[in-house]
């Protein structure tokens, strides 16, 4: 390990075009189960007779989801924008408390199973709380319930990686009189990274599920959550199809990116390399 | 194992037991009753606001006319539309706007009778904000409920030159469900029911004070004065349901008896806030009290009889919920049917019920600290 992560030699890596095939390949099964998926969707609806405005068929979610797009667009944009916010914060400060915690054992030993039982708080009982600590009608408000549910498991994985290192690496740090730093630099946070990163994709998703939960309990008119509430309150169901595929295109889109930046930053490890 | 055959044998034998037992008593208290069983569901949680029906079913109204109600309460997440569509109840009370939209959307439901006349809906600010009209909102934070519930504020809105539905001129928030954010100024103006929310507002301390708030300290607009004012809480079937003969019977007596437990809430509206109280009520005696009287007032003097449709003010209605709930078209004379509440009507007035109210007069109500 005295030569850290650049003693393990990268894997062959072939060309671009030929990576993008493969993963291509890979993609074909899930494509092929949902095409079935949506075919069944939108002949089922037509065969057993099911009340179209209860479930409207894809290709009516699809147009509304076109003709509507600037609204919902600026609906997801405005919630997107909680969620980031909320993501930022919740695993910021959860990184920061796990750099804390394992630098200062004690400390970890005795705060880590409440951090594992503070992950049980049901956040849909948790939003109205948040939405009377701040205003109902901030962002604020909503980034705080996002920000709880992001927290939780990027501290504990953070925590995870930063401890699982092997005794050997520290040993030889020790041995080179490295301080309790340049350990953390060179060996724990190294480590710590894929755990991180795993962690940052659950947060992803979950930042966008937070604001939209809090957008439940009141929140600004051109809001995706309050968008689909009140659409599903009316029977525009299809209208509300189309809010939940704009928060999936944004959950997912939030997903990848993070993804994106975990295969740049961890080129080293076997798991992102191609 | 042969125990086991012998515990499988007295299982069987006991359920059988159970099972024949359960059996004749049923048939005995269908015999001596034989009441049609119907589900109410509700618009909202157990209050006053419904108490109509409540006190039908405690007075013993649906009974005598050979029926069981099972109340539904409603809630945040509860569509009444929905619930009826679905089947799990025959019938459902909600705001006329709401079943125009879903309507639009497919749902067939039609309206039997419209219990409240006037709207309950107003706008409140806090009067040191000066915000005494409609026309003054320009440029502040409106909150709503949404949810179909929008309608007559974005009517009033834009007939001020503002446009609600895309959020210009004006700003519009959800509104929650209680009046916190209002008390903390969150919000410029905010939806209040004259039943509910209003009295929520009044039911609280001002801090600085030590006292209650009073209407010196609010603006109260109601949509019934700026003239964008629509039908509010209404009775609904789905049309395939009402089709049949046997369930228009059945429509006809459960109306008869309904209407009666309303006169009945009418001329003893302190024995009606008893019965909402013994039901459960989120918020306490004080407040349903106000709400009781409040409510009256919504459904009394009834011009046309009570829970006949005013066709004025449904007209007026349809256009409102067409323009701002962006309906398809204009919702005509197919979604209401006044021939059941007219034979209910004419059932009460035959037993020298009074189905006017024309000397109804308001009862002077004082809120009471936190409602209670």
């Amino acid at each position: 390990m005295s030569s850290g992560p650049t003693a393990v030699q990268p894997l062959p890596r072939g060309t671009l075009a030929g990576r993008v095939g493969r993963r291509a390949v890979d993609w074909v099964p899930a494509l092929v189960v949902l095409v079935l998926v949506l075919v069944f969707w939108q002949e089922s609806i037509a065969v057993f007779h099911i009340k179209r405005f209860l479930a409207p068929q894809p290709t009516t979610i699809a147009r509304t989801f076109w003709s509507d797009r600037h609204e919902l667009l600026s609906a997801g944009w405005f919630t997107f924008q909680e969620a980031l916010g909320g993501f930022a914060i919740g695993s910021g400060l959860a990184i920061v408390f796990a750099l804390v915690l394992a630098r200062w054992r004690r400390f970890g030993a005795a705060l880590l199973p409440y951090a594992i039982a503070g992950s049980a708080i049901p956040i849909i009982a948790f939003a109205p709380i948040m939405n009377a600590w701040f205003s109902p009608f901030s962002k604020e408000s909503k980034m705080a319930i996002a920000a709880v549910l992001c927290f939780f498991p990027v501290f504990v994985n953070t925590l995870r990686g930063l401890t699982s290192v092997r005794p050997t690496s520290i040993e030889l740090m020790h041995s080179y009189a490295a301080g309790e730093i340049e350990t953390f630099r060179r060996v724990r946070i190294p480590t710590a990274l894929p755990f991180i990163f795993t962690a940052l994709k659950v947060a992803s998703v979950l930042a966008m599920i937070g604001a939209i939960v809090g957008e439940y309990f009141g929140g600004s008119f051109n809001a995706l959550g309050v968008l689909i509430n009140s659409r599903s309150a009316t029977f525009q169901f299809k209208e509300a199809w189309a809010g939940i595929g704009v928060a999936c295109v944004f959950g997912i889109a939030f997903y990848l990116a993070v993804a994106l930046v975990e295969r740049l930053t961890l080129r080293w490890t076997p798991s992102t390399a191609q | 194992m042969r125990r086991k055959y012998w515990i499988v044998a007295l299982a069987g034998v006991a359920a059988a037991a159970v099972a024949a037992h359960g059996s004749t008593t049923i048939g005995a208290s269908t015999k001596s009753q034989k009441l049609t069983k119907v589900t109410l569901q509700l618009k909202w949680v157990t209050q006053a606001q419904f108490a109509g029906y409540y006190e039908a079913k405690a007075k013993g109204f649906y009974k005598a006319q050979g029926l069981d109600v099972t109340i539904k309460a409603g809630g945040p997440n509860i569509i009444p539309e929905q619930v009826v569509a679905g089947g799990q109840a025959q019938f459902g009370i909600d705001w006329l706007s709401s079943l125009m939209t879903s309507r639009d959307q497919g749902a067939d439901l039609v309206n039997i009778a419209q219990v409240f006349n006037k709207s309950g809906l107003t706008l409140i600010t806090w009067k040191d904000t000066g915000l005494n009209t409609v026309k003054k909102l320009k440029g502040k934070k409106v909150a709503n409920w949404l949810g179909g519930n929008e309608f007559e504020v974005f009517a009033a809105l834009s007939k001020y030159g503002m446009d609600p539905a895309h959020n210009k001129g004006v700003t519009i928030v959800q509104e929650p469900f209680t009046m916190d954010f209002f008390l903390k100024r969150q919000v410029d103006a905010a939806s209040a029911m004259t039943y509910n929310e209003l009295a929520q507002v009044l039911e609280a301390k001002n801090p600085k004070t030590g006292k209650l708030y009073t209407m010196k300290n609010l603006n109260v607009i109601p949509m019934q004065k700026v003239g964008t004012s629509m039908l509010e809480d209404g009775v609904f079937v789905t049309k395939s349901w009402i089709k049949s003969k046997a369930n228009q019977k059945v429509a006809k007596k459960f109306l008869a008896a309904s209407f009666r437990g309303w006169i009945y809430c009418r001329d003893h509206f302190k024995a009606c806030v008893k019965t909402v109280l013994a039901n459960g009520p989120a918020l306490p005696k004080g407040h349903q009290t106000w709400q009781m009287n409040e409510i009256n007032a919504l459904t009394w003097p009834a011009k046309l009889g009570i829970g006949i449709m005013d066709p004025t003010a449904y007209a007026r209605s349809a256009k409102i919920v067409k323009t701002y709930g962006k309906l398809k078209k204009l919702p005509g004379h197919e979604a209401y049917r006044t021939d059941l509440a007219k034979a209910a009507d004419k059932i009460l007035k035959s037993q020298h019920i009074d189905i006017y109210g024309k000397k109804w007069h308001k009862a002077v109500v004082h809120v009471t600290p936190g409602g209670k």
